[in-house]
This record gives structure tokens, sequence and C-alpha cells, in this order.
């Protein structure tokens, strides 16, 4: 049970009253040693991103009250949940924080609606109320005429949106998401991405991500907080992480080269201006995604045929990890990602004009 | 001749004597079964008595070991320390031990003069040797073990991860258990019971040594069977096959349920 918690005279009690989730606390668990400090305000989407391993699903967990902490506190819209003085531990059932597994763990007995209707239940609304508003969510999710399937009748995607819609039902607080798309097949993805969207853009909550890769988390995130070995090695925004990443996995994972735009025959059309032939099929609204490491870098006009060349001023040079990351100005800001030997025989320096060429396999396009 | 075959062959022969061995026995009582005199031999008072304090006895005992083996099964499930090692044995013992035996230690303990009896009798005025309960105490007895494996098995099987997922939605540990837990090893429960229900109907040893050969009271089936043997061998041959017919039915009647069957997994 909640102890009250009274705020020390003297202390930043605007910060701990204030809306939002604020989570600095220490987690260890066989070989992990978790240790976290972050705040997410009402509305916003944090992501979190890293290798295997590297805590963020147990960080998810500790958040929703499902694994306990040993240090530190989580309070969520200035109610203590987790630490504090008084030790303080809120089950799960009384945190109001709704969580979306990587796998939907859709109750098999009960049918769709019941399932949705299980949250509701749970917290004591009537039962035909329960299915009325359990129906109308699965509408929602464009899964209406599905109120009565079992879940081994669902497909993988139409199971997951049941997921959200059942997290969704219970009116949470901070909405906690770990890969949700993860267990989704590819083809299903697409569709389950912009729903998932278009729900969390409805959310007016705290929303925590752990992003499967840097599409996902670019696609949803507000800021991105960056987790190795148990240790946020980077926050920011997703702009700054794709500008200036902190180590060799950092630059890996999400600092790719993402834009917005439009495709239409063949040619990716940038929001901002530009446009880059790509190998897609696709039309309409696109991210165009593509690493630094394809991005190749001349001293004048490149001989033979690349299908996207075009010349652009080096606006800064920053080294990541073992390598170096060129960012270049222009209408499609591209950062190149190149090795020292290459720096000294190119003599990089900002400034200095180079010719940019990238294969148009290179560049990856996601329905946006 | 293919390895494949010569393989389906090897294996032809003890799966042959397994069946033979299954099946002589059936064909022995089906062959000495004095089919002219059964509807006499069967319609008998006795008969009516001795089944229906059977099939009582044995579901009562079933729902006790239900009742007490499923806290029992949760409590065993939820961890690997030394003290339920200890209890786990205990819960095994049942199974291992001769019921005659079992009757012994029964009696030891519910006896007029026993552990428990004794006390027992002199505030309640409560003795279970000799008396329909103390069938029941018997069946229950040799019955639990069956329960609470099978119900373990069920619960350690079951993934926590909906544990979770239904915390996460606001239901406590109760209603959790009660509306995802259960109905999910459902399955394993059920097997459970029936595999209970089929031992207690077939209790021999301690129900006789514990609860004595009262007719009416405390003669059940096999002990019926028992006693005629000596009396009138057709009669107990005729409540033999009728034993075989109760318990082939229940395996019939539960076929698709015999197995614990894979609960779905939501993807």
């Amino acid at each position: 049970m909640s102890t009250p918690h009274t705020m020390p005279l003297g202390a930043p009690a605007a910060a701990a009253l204030a809306a939002g989730l604020r989570a600095a606390f220490r987690l260890r668990r066989g070989t992990l040693d978790l240790t976290v400090d972050l705040s997410v305000a009402p509305g916003e989407t944090l992501a979190l991103v890293g290798p295997n391993g590297a805590g963020k699903t147990t960080c998810l967990l500790a958040l929703a009250g499902l694994l306990g902490i040993d240090d530190g506190q989580i309070e969520l819209d200035g109610r203590l949940l987790d630490g504090g003085p008084g030790g303080v531990h809120v089950p799960p059932e009384a945190r109001r924080a709704g969580v979306l597994f990587q796998d939907p763990l859709l109750f098999p007995h009960l049918d769709a609606a019941a399932n949705v209707a299980f949250g509701l239940r749970a917290r004591g609304v009537p039962r035909g109320e329960a299915v009325a508003r359990a129906e109308e969510w699965l509408r929602r999710v464009g899964l209406g005429g599905r109120t009565r399937a079992r879940p081994a009748q669902l497909s993988g995607g139409q199971a997951q949106r049941v997921a959200l819609a059942r997290a969704l039902a219970t009116a949470p607080r901070m909405l906690l998401l770990d890969e949700p798309l993860s267990a989704v097949d590819a083809s299903a993805r697409i569709a389950l991405r912009r729903e998932l969207r278009a729900q969390l853009d409805g959310f007016d909550g705290v929303r925590v991500l752990v992003a499967h890769d840097a599409v996902d988390a670019f696609a949803f995130a507000d800021r991105i907080a960056v987790l190795e070995h148990g240790q946020v090695v980077q926050a920011g925004t997703p702009a700054e992480i794709c500008a200036r990443p902190g180590s060799g996995y950092v630059a890996d994972l999400v600092g790719v080269n993402l834009f917005a735009g439009t495709v239409a025959a063949g040619v990716f059309q940038g929001a901002d201006g530009g446009s880059m032939v790509v190998a897609s099929s696709h039309e309409g609204p696109a991210l165009a995604v593509l690493h630094p490491r394809a991005v190749s870098l001349f001293p004048a006009r490149p001989e033979g045929s690349p299908r996207n060349v075009w010349e652009a001023v080096v606006e800064a040079v920053e080294p990541a990890g073992d390598r170096l990351r060129v960012r270049f100005g222009g209408a499609l800001p591209l950062v190149a990602e190149v090795t020292p030997a290459a720096t000294a025989e190119l003599r990089l320096a900002a400034g200095e004009r180079f010719w940019l060429a990238v294969k148009a396999t290179e560049i990856a396009v996601y329905s946006a | 001749m293919s390895p494949r075959r010569r393989a389906a062959l090897l294996l032809a022969v003890p799966v042959t004597a397994a069946v033979a061995l299954l099946s002589l026995p059936l064909l022995g009582l089906l062959a000495r079964t004095p089919w002219s005199r059964l509807p006499a031999l069967l319609g008998t008072s006795e008969v009516g008595d001795a089944l229906a304090l059977s099939i009582g006895c044995a579901t009562l005992g079933a729902l006790i070991a239900g009742a007490l083996g499923l806290p029992l099964a949760a409590w065993l499930a939820g961890g690997c320390s030394r003290i339920r090692s200890v209890v786990r044995v205990l819960v095994l013992l049942p199974m291992v031990l001769p019921p005659v035996v079992a009757g012994v230690a029964l009696l030891l303990a519910w006896g007029r003069g026993g552990l428990v009896g004794a006390p027992l009798e002199r505030w309640t005025g409560v003795t279970l040797p000799f008396t329909t309960g103390g069938v029941v105490v018997a069946a229950a007895y040799v019955a639990l073990p069956f329960f609470v494996l099978a119900a373990e098995a069920g619960l350690r099987s079951f993934d926590r991860r909906y544990a979770g997922a239904a915390a996460t939605l606001g239901a406590g540990p109760w209603r959790t258990f009660r509306v995802v837990t259960l109905p999910m090893i459902a399955p394993s429960l059920q097997a459970g019971l029936v595999v209970a229900w089929a031992r207690a109907l077939g209790e021999f040893g301690a129900t006789i040594t514990f609860a004595g050969n009262l007719a009416g009271e405390t003669r059940t089936l096999p002990l019926a069977v028992f006693a005629a043997l000596e009396s009138d061998p057709d009669a107990a041959i005729a409540l033999s096959l009728l034993l075989v017919v109760v318990s082939a039915s229940l395996l019939f009647l539960l076929r698709g349920r015999w197995l614990p069957q894979r609960v779905e997994e939501g993807r």
C-alpha cells in the first residue's frame, strides 16, 4: 500500500508534483545492473533503445510494477509508486499503467470483447457496461466485427490490436509498450504501426516504448534514451541522437539518415526539398532510411552512373566510436560515415565541398 | 527388408506383449462371466448399495482431494525451498505406500485411541473408523497425490506472463487466480480429478483396514468383490464386470480430456 509521501521543506516540490513520469532507480537482476534516470511528460513518448540484454524490458517491467526496484524511486503524476523513505511498492494492479507486451498475451479462454472488458471488470465496472465499452474499443481499433472471436482465431496483428484496446480501455495514466510490433509478421507490421501511431496520438498520458529498431523509435518517439549494459548512455530527441551518436552501437542503430516525404514513380521527394531515386514500388507518403555507411564521398563528380549524385558542403565532422561521421547541409542533410583512414585521404573539414553518391538499392522506404 | 520396416517389426513384438498383458485379464473375466445369471446377480439391493457407496465415496474423496490439493499444489508450485521438498515427499507417499499400510496408519491416527481420533471423539463425538466417513477419508488420502501432481504440473507450465498482464489491467492476485490462472489450467485440474476419482473408486486395502467391510456402510464395490469371492465366485465375477464397465465408461466419457490438452497460447 502506498504511504503518504510528504516532500521535505525546501525540496523542489514543483518537480515532484508535476504531471508525468519521474523515474530514477537502480535494479539488479542476475548479471544485469540497471540504473536509469528518466522523466517523461504527459503526451510525450520516450523510446528506450539498446542491444539485447541492455535492460530495456526490465526497465519497463519495473515501471509497470511487475519487478521491484532496489534503490531510488518512481513517481507518476506526483504519486510515489516505488521507493522513497518508506520503501513503497504500489502493486501493478494499483498503478494505472497500461502495458503492451511483445506477445499480445490475450487470455485464451476469453473472446476478444471479454479480454478488453477484463480490466474494466477488475475495476468494478458492471458486466453489461464493461462489454459495451469493450466492443466500442474494438471498433476503434478496427475490430468491431471480431468481438466474439477467440484469441486463437485472430491473426498476430489482430491479437496485438485487441491487446492495445485492452490496455487502453482501463484509461491508464501511463502506457508502456515493449516492442509491440516484434511478434507481428512484416506484412501486418505497417498497418499495426499506423494503428498504434493513431492510438498513441489520442492518448494524453505518459508513453514509454521499447523500440525494436530505429524505424519504430523514429516513428513514435519524441525523445530517445539509449540503454547499454544497464546504463543510459545517451538521451535526446531523435534529431539530436541521429546527429551525434554517442557510441558505435548508437551510430549503427539510430544513426541513420531518415527523411520524411513522398514517393511517386520510384522517386522520393523530400518534404523539405531534394529528391532521390529509390528502388521501391511504394506510392505515397513515406520515410526514406539510409545508413551513413551507404553514402560515398568523392572529391570530384564520380565517374560511372550512380543514380543519386549531388554536391554538398560539410557542416561538421564528429567521431563516433572508431569511425567519423560527416554531416552535410542541403535539402537532404545527409550524414556519411567514414573510417579515419579515409579522412586523411579526403581532408575532411567543415566548409569543404564534396560529391555524394547513394545507390537506389541502399535506400529503404517505409510507408508513413 | 528396409531398416524402417525392421524397426516396425521389432517394435511389434513388445507392443503385442503389452497389449496382451493388458487385455488377457479382461478377456478372462468376460469368458467366465455368467451372462444368464447376470441380471439376478447384479439386481440385488446389496449390489446397488455397494455401487452407490462406491460412486458417492469416490466422488466425495476426489472432491476433497481437489479442494485441499489445489491450494497445496499452488504452494508447491510457488518455489523449491527445503520445506517444499519435505512436503512433496509427504504428498507422494500415499502413491507408493501399500494401501494396507496406509490403512493401518490411518487407523493409528484417526482410530478411537489414535493421535487425532481420541481428542476428536472426546470433543465432538465423531468417530471415523468403520464408518462411511472413514471410507471417504481413506479415498481422499489415496487420491490426493494424484490430484496434486496433475495440478502442480498444470500450474508450473502456466505462463506467468499472463498473470502479469492481468495485474497491469487492475486485477489483484485473487481475481487473477480465479479468472485467468484457474481457467487456463482447467484441463490439468480435470485430468487430476478424473485420476483421483478412479484411484478412489478402486481403493481397497486402506478402506478394509481403516473402515472395515460392513454391508451398506463401508462395503464398496471392491470390498464386495472380495467378500463374494469366498461365498459366491459368480457374484464376484459379475461385480468385477460392473467395476470394469463403470471405469471404462468414465474413460470413454472423458476421452477427449483424459490428457491435459495444450492450452492455446495467444501468439
